[in-house]
C-alpha cells in the first residue's frame, strides 16, 4: 500500500497511469465495502422482518400446492410436494387438506411452522409498541422448551410403538405448543444478539 | 466492525493474484485439495490474531494438507451421526417392505420411512451449518482436533454472537454466489478461483469474529 501511494503522487506518464489504476481500485473497493457494510447494517436492524418474510415464503406454498392440484396445475403443484418431500414424510392420513388436496406439510410440521411464524409477527408487533420497546423479552430458559415440546414428543412416541393412534387435532395442539416453545427462546435470543450486532456494525464516526 | 473489508482486503497483498490462483489450482486436485481448507484454517487464525495481511503462504503445503484433512475428518466425524440414523432407517425399509407381499403397503412404509429419514436430514444439516462454522473457528484458533468436539464451548461463542454470527454466515453464503456468477460467467472454469476469493472472505469474516468475540467466549 505504501509502495503504491508514493508511486501515485509522482508526475511521470507511468506514475500517472499507475495512479489512476490505483485511484480507480480504492473507489471501487469502498463501494463493494459500503455496500457490504450496508447488508450487514440492514440485516442487523430488519433480522425480525426478514425472518418473519422467509417463513411466510416457507408456509405459503405449502397451501399454494393443493391450491395449484385443484385448478389442474398439476406440475407445479407436484414441484412443491416434490421440494417439502425433503422436510416432512407427507402422509395424507397425517395431513390437513385444503381444495380437496392434502397440504404439502403434515398437521404436525404445519402447527409447528405455523406457530413460530404467528409468534413472530407478535414478537414484531410487541416490539412496536411502546412498552415494547423498553422490555426485550427474556429467551424462554431451554427446560421451559423441553417442557412445551415434551407433549409433542409424547404423542409422536406413543404413536410409534402403538400405544395409541393420534388425531390431527392433537397433531396440531401439541405441534403448535412446540413451535410456540421454539419461537419464545429464538426470538428474543436473536433480538439480544442482532442488537448487539447492531452497535458492532454501526457507522465509524 | 468493518464487516465490508472482508471483499477487499486480499487485493491489499502484493502477490494476491498469486496466491488465488495456486489455491484455485490446488482446490482443482482431489486428495491435494485438503491443503485448500488448511490454507483457509491459516487464515481465519491469522485474521482472528489480527494478521489478515499478508495473506497466508503457499509454502509447508505437507502442515495445510494435515489440518485440512483433520477439518475433513471432524467434518465426516459430525455427519456419521445422520449416516447412521439414515442407513438404519434404508435399512429396515428394505427389509420390511422385503417381507410384505402387498406392493401398496410396502410403497406407503417406504415413503414415510424416507419421509422421516429426509425430515431428520434436513433439520441434522441445518445444525450443522449452524455449528460447524464456529468449531472450525476454535480448531484454527487452538489447534487441537479435540476443539471441533467441545461443544459447551461453541454454543458459547455462537449465543454470545449469535447476531454477528449469522450475519457472517449470510455474507459468507453472499460470497459464495457472487463467486459461483462471476466465476460461472469465467467460462466455468474461474469459479475455482472465485471460490478461492470466497473462502478468504469467509475466512476474515469469522476471525474477526473470532477476534471480536467476548473474552469469555474465546
Amino acid at each position: 500500500m505504501g509502495r503504491a501511494s508514493a508511486r501515485a503522487w509522482s508526475s511521470t506518464p507511468e506514475a500517472r497511469s499507475d495512479r489512476g489504476r490505483f485511484l480507480c481500485r480504492e473507489v471501487v473497493a469502498k463501494r463493494v465495502e459500503a455496500g457490504v457494510n450496508g447488508l450487514a447494517r440492514f440485516i442487523a436492524h430488519h433480522w425480525l422482518f426478514l425472518t418473519n418474510v422467509a417463513m411466510l415464503a416457507f408456509i405459503l406454498p405449502t397451501l399454494l400446492a393443493p391450491y395449484l392440484a385443484s385448478v389442474g396445475a398439476c406440475w407445479p403443484s407436484r414441484v412443491i410436494y416434490f421440494i417439502y418431500r425433503f422436510t416432512c414424510h407427507q402422509r395424507p392420513e397425517r395431513s390437513f387438506f385444503l381444495f380437496g388436496h392434502q397440504m404439502a406439510l403434515c398437521a404436525r410440521c404445519t402447527a409447528i411452522y405455523t406457530s413460530f411464524w404467528g409468534l413472530g409477527l407478535l414478537y414484531g408487533l410487541w416490539r412496536a409498541m411502546p412498552w415494547g420497546r423498553r422490555h426485550r423479552p427474556r429467551p424462554l430458559p431451554i427446560r421451559w422448551l423441553a417442557v412445551l415440546a415434551a407433549p409433542m414428543f409424547l404423542d409422536g412416541l406413543a404413536q410409534l410403538v402403538g400405544l395409541h393412534e393420534s388425531t390431527n387435532l392433537w397433531r396440531a395442539l401439541t405441534g403448535a405448543l412446540a413451535g410456540a416453545g421454539t419461537g419464545l427462546f429464538v426470538y428474543p435470543t436473536l433480538d439480544e444478539g442482532f442488537a448487539q450486532a447492531q452497535r458492532d456494525f454501526a457507522p465509524s464516526r | 466492525m468493518d464487516i465490508g473489508r472482508s471483499f477487499t482486503y486480499m487485493f491489499e497483498d502484493q502477490d494476491w493474484v498469486k496466491k488465488i490462483l495456486i489455491g484455485g489450482v490446488v482446490n482443482l486436485i482431489p486428495i491435494v485439495n485438503f491443503a485448500a481448507s488448511g490454507y483457509f484454517i491459516e487464515a481465519v487464525k491469522n485474521t482472528a490474531e489480527g494478521r489478515e495481511l499478508p495473506l497466508p503462504e503457499w509454502d509447508n503445503l505437507g502442515g495445510k494438507f494435515v489440518k485440512g484433512l483433520i477439518a475433513g475428518i471432524a467434518g465426516f466425524i459430525y455427519a456419521l451421526p445422520i449416516m447412521i440414523v439414515m442407513g438404519i432407517i434404508f435399512g429396515l425399509v428394505a427389509v420390511v417392505t422385503g417381507a410384505v407381499s402387498d406392493e401398496d403397503t410396502a410403497a406407503t412404509i417406504a415413503t414415510a420411512c424416507s419421509g422421516i429419514g429426509y425430515c431428520l436430514m434436513f433439520v441434522y444439516m441445518i445444525l450443522l451449518l449452524l455449528i460447524f462454522p464456529a468449531a472450525t473457528v476454535r480448531y484454527a484458533l487452538t489447534g487441537q482436533f479435540g476443539a471441533f468436539f467441545r461443544f459447551g464451548e461453541i454454543w458459547a461463542f455462537i449465543k454470545a454472537n449469535i447476531g454477528g454470527y449469522i450475519i457472517a454466515l449470510l455474507i459468507a453464503v453472499v460470497a459464495g454466489l457472487i463467486a459461483q456468477f462471476v466465476g460461472g460467467i469465467a467460462c466455468g472454469i474461474g469459479i475455482l478461483f472465485t471460490l478461492m476469493w470466497a473462502m478468504l472472505v469467509t475466512a476474515n469474516l469469522f476471525g474477526n469474529l473470532a477476534r471480536e468475540a467476548q473474552p469469555a467466549t474465546y
